[in-house]
């Protein structure tokens, strides 16, 4: 079974099992990728629960699935509502500079002050992603932080590879004005 | 925005971003799996259930035993005490349709 319209058919006519196994198999990695590029770092929990509820919301409305868009689409179009509801019904905690960094500054290596104080750039950075508008927000993170390839980036939000660098660079100047604000943008 | 100070915001974020990301948990699998098995009935809720038909199938073969035989006997008590039986046991049923559909994340 190579493409996925013969593996829902599968699960929806027959309850194949392994069917709907391998369509999990399939996309797992790529709808946590862009959960936790929605719910931000130190959320990965959270982000693994939200990819198991997209994953039994399609089990149950997989029968309903016409076909009309590809399943990769509706897939990551429920991925993406999924995350943005959790977020915006629970307030995530704050960005902070973490235990980890500042037992790093503290080492031995050389200039903890020096070090500290990347941690803390680290931060005020991504604290400025933070308050990107959400879309800007998951496209800035799958491309720095998950490594996303622009053409990858446009399937999991479902645009044009012209508008996800549409994104990055509005993104960019969005930031750009941000971190300037702060007096971030030079440390 | 220039392009220069893309360039430069473009560094900040990979600098920023350059730590390690988050990876599924190898029981991720196992975990749905679990999440989508319907739920089942506990130990005490399996034996009410069969205490239940059997009882309703003594008492109804109890209380029709003197009633005079008007037909092959599977129909004089046989199909009542089924019946007395199957309620719960759609009843159980009804109640888990309605939870599983509940727990489908809007």
């Amino acid at each position: 079974m190579d493409n996925d319209t013969a593996l829902i058919d599968a699960y929806c006519q027959r309850g194949d099992q392994t069917a709907f196994a391998e369509l999990v198999s399939r996309y797992r990695e790529r709808v946590f990728r862009l959960t936790v590029s929605i719910l931000g770092p130190g959320c990965a929990g959270e982000a693994e629960e939200v990819t198991q509820d997209v994953f039994v919301a399609v089990s149950r409305a997989l029968t309903s699935f016409r076909g009309d868009a590809q399943f990769s689409s509706w897939i990551y179009r429920i991925a993406f509502n999924q995350a943005v509801n959790l977020k915006n019904h629970v307030r995530f905690r704050a960005t902070h500079v973490g235990e980890q960094a500042l037992a790093e500054a503290a080492s031995s290596g050389p200039g903890p002050l020096a070090q500290l104080e990347t941690a803390r750039h680290r931060a005020g950075v991504m604290q400025c992603v933070e308050s990107l508008p959400e879309i800007y927000q998951a496209a800035v993170r799958l491309y720095y932080w998950t490594g996303d390839s622009i053409e990858e980036i446009a399937e999991l939000l479902g645009v044009p590879e012209n508008t996800v660098k549409s994104y990055l660079h509005r993104a960019r100047g969005l930031l750009y004005e941000m971190l300037e604000e702060r007096g971030l943008r030079n440390a | 925005m220039p392009e220069r100070e893309q360039e430069q915001i473009d560094r900040l974020l990979r600098d920023a971003m350059s730590g390690p990301t988050p990876k599924l948990s190898p029981d991720f699998e196992a975990q749905l799996a679990r999440r989508m098995r319907p739920p089942g009935l506990t130990t005490g809720a399996r034996w009410a259930l069969i205490l239940y038909a059997a009882i309703a199938v003594f008492v109804t073969i109890w209380a029709t035993k003197d009633v005079p035989q008007l037909g092959p006997w599977i129909e004089q008590w046989a199909v009542p005490a089924a019946a007395l039986a199957l309620v719960p046991l759609s009843f159980v049923w009804t109640l888990r349709r309605l939870e599983r559909s509940a727990r489908i994340p809007r």
